[in-house]
């Protein structure tokens, strides 16, 4: 292995942060905390996302290619994401806890190549934004919801991302810097309400080896070189309980905090990285969201007739990076330029005003995925079902029945679909405004200079919630499929 | 707090082994796989290649969200019209996540079968029409349409 982690000189001390005592540690629940605890703990969960994960990639090329009757489509843009955003609602981060990508880890660690430290000019979130605008884009030129062979590939790609990467470096930069999923659950994970922390701070205040990030004989230490002692965010937390399985003294707690405490305290990174990763997530929503109903064929139309842009690609590239890239980027800019000249307090650097209040976006993005990858869940959950009988009885098992149901579709009466629709974005808004007020009164501010500081980054979300909301109420539209070979 | 049953103190290991077991495990899997996928029924030669289906009308035309009308035709070799097939035709938009529809197709004699459904939004729907045949061989046949929407 390479250079050690870091626990470097600008982390704050362990003994330095006031911790109320931990409550509920779901790492102690009888059976459930003995299984996460369990040294083979993260493994069971990985082995059945893994089988999942292998279903995706042999269904997906080798089986039919209409999309709502293969399980690769089915489960990676219908259950994949319902389950994540509610899991990252009511727990947190599960996916990357039980992530089938990292599973192969182990394997490329044996090949392992070189085993060097991530480029320190990539140590950031800018290849995640990049790799999130990538996937979303191919996702929108390819139609990557229609395809079960191309999103089989999609799930090579992951698993060939993660082993070269883990083959080639010496920690888990694939989790941390590259992967556009992990962003994604990072980003919302901050609004999750369970955290890794420590049981007793004095424990680790004495500890000498630090196992939780630099491992044991036996386990490893934090993949994403967290020191649980100074954890004080989900941001790169994975949720793999290594530092739990490594600590000797049995000191790392799972428990729930406060709702919406890391939004609300001033401990958001002043970092452009995180500033920017956080807006642009909710704008990626909002376009996703829009490549859904009819408007998009409009602007389709107009960027071919006024532009002369023929290829659907270099459209959807130009749409992406204007609604993804550059909004964001003027929200962030402008938002903070704005708080600066309303609250007439000129000696504010724009990256600690745009950090203040970046985190108000969660609430928002959160409220926006909700209501999109919730209306799949809701209209197609049941869906899987009728994919996996027709599977076995591809295979000539009739275990499930001997016809599949495919009427079975909706987990939830379609009426109540757009209501919870509503019910999600305006949730967002509010609890983005309330992350605003909270950032905005704080201590060595009056409130009047807060609210003036606020007023651009709550126009923003007011905006944003309008637009969420009509996309949401327009009819849904999917057109533009029968080219890529759909049968 | 003193240290947990069978704690072992030291760092992560780098602990190497022999490439060519990894290599042979994929591939092993890799294998299995293509095996496995060759033997799918939807991989293997239809029942009854010679079977066509014909849409003779559907309404409204063109198409748009709301109830709709499909009366297609089954025919075989030279033309042949097929009848006392059981056939139930399947609605699916080709995005993974939308509200699918079985609807059973009513026969009505010299080839011709009719049944109702809804187009539920505008965009690409996928129709299949499944089918047994009276001497036991089944079909399946996929159609394409296009529901315009607001912006036509």
């Amino acid at each position: 292995m390479g250079a050690s982690p870091s626990i470097t000189a600008d982390q704050p001390r362990p003994g330095s942060i006031y911790r109320p005592p931990v409550g509920l540690d779901v790492l102690h629940l009888p059976l459930l905390g003995r299984l996460l605890r369990w040294r083979w703990g993260r493994l069971v969960f990985q082995v059945f996302f893994f089988a999942v994960a292998g279903l995706v990639i042999y269904d997906g090329l080798t089986g039919p290619q209409l999309a709502p009757e293969n399980s690769a489509t089915v489960l990676a843009w219908v259950h994949y994401r319902g389950f994540v955003i509610l899991a990252l609602l009511l727990a947190g981060n599960l996916f990357c806890f039980g992530c089938p990508f990292t599973l192969p880890r182990t394997l490329a660690r044996r090949l392992s190549l070189a085993g060097g430290r991530w480029p320190s000019p990539l140590r950031n979130k800018w290849v995640s934004i990049g790799g999130l605008f990538l996937i979303f884009w191919l996702y929108e030129w390819l139609d990557l919801w229609a395809s079960p062979w191309l999103t089989a590939w999609v799930a090579v790609g992951y698993f060939l991302g993660s082993f070269v990467l883990e083959a080639l470096f010496a920690e888990s930069p694939f989790c941390k810097y590259v992967c556009p999923l992990g962003a994604f659950n990072f980003v919302y994970a901050t609004a999750s309400p369970l955290q890794i922390r420590p049981r007793e701070a004095s424990v680790c205040q004495t500890c000498v080896g630090k196992e939780c990030v630099n491992g044991s004989a036996a386990v490893p230490g934090c993949g994403t070189e967290l020191f649980v002692p100074t954890i004080q965010s989900n941001m790169d937390c994975t949720f793999c309980l290594d530092c739990a399985r490594a600590c000797p003294y049995d000191n790392v707690a799972l428990s729930p905090r406060a709702p919406l405490e890391e939004l609300t305290h001033d401990r958001w990174p002043a970092r452009w990285d995180m500033v920017f990763l956080v807006v642009a997530l909710t704008f990626f929503g909002i376009s996703n969201a829009f490549g859904m109903v009819s408007p998009v064929y409009a602007v389709h139309t107009w960027m071919a007739q006024a532009l002369g842009l023929e290829s659907d690609g270099l459209r959807l590239l130009l749409l992406f990076g204007v609604l993804n890239l550059a909004l964001p980027a003027l929200v962030v800019f402008g938002g903070a330029g704005l708080s600066r000249v309303l609250s007439k307090r000129s000696d504010q650097p724009p990256l600690q005003l745009a950090s203040r209040y970046a985190p108000a976006f969660v609430a928002m993005g959160f409220g926006i995925w909700l209501a999109h990858y919730g209306f799949h869940f809701a209209i197609a959950g049941l869906t899987i079902i009728p994919v996996m009988q027709s599977f076995l009885l591809d295979h000539g098992l009739a275990w499930l029945g001997s016809r599949p149901d495919w009427a079975m579709s909706r987990l939830l009466p379609q009426t109540w679909i757009l209501p919870m629709q509503v019910t999600a974005v305006l949730s967002g808004f509010f609890v983005a405004l309330y992350v605003l007020s909270r950032r905005a009164l704080r201590p060595g501010t009056t409130p009047a200079i807060g609210f003036r500081e606020l007023i651009p980054w709550a126009i923003v979300l007011l905006l944003i919630t309008i637009a969420s909301l009509s996309i949401f109420n327009l009819p849904m539209e999917m057109r533009g499929t029968f080219n890529i070979g759909v049968r | 707090m003193g240290l947990k049953p069978g704690y072992r103190p030291g760092r992560r290991s780098g602990e190497r082994g022999n490439p060519s077991q990894v290599w042979f495990a994929v591939l092993l899997m890799a294998f299995t796989l293509l095996a496995l996928g060759c033997t799918r029924r939807s991989a293997m030669t239809d029942q009854a290649p010679e079977i066509q289906v014909e849409v003779v009308e559907l309404q409204p035309d063109p198409p748009a969200v709301g109830e709709a009308m499909l009366v297609f035709r089954l025919s075989g070799p030279q033309s042949a019209p097929v009848t006392g097939a059981t056939v139930s035709l399947t609605t699916d938009m080709t995005h993974a996540g939308m509200v699918s529809a079985v609807a059973d197709a009513k026969d009505e004699g010299n080839g011709l079968y009719r049944t109702t459904f809804e187009w539920t939004m505008a965009g690409d729907w996928i129709l299949t029409v499944t089918g047994t045949l009276d001497d036991g061989r089944t079909f399946r046949r996929v159609l394409q349409v296009n529901v315009p929407g607001e912006g036509g």
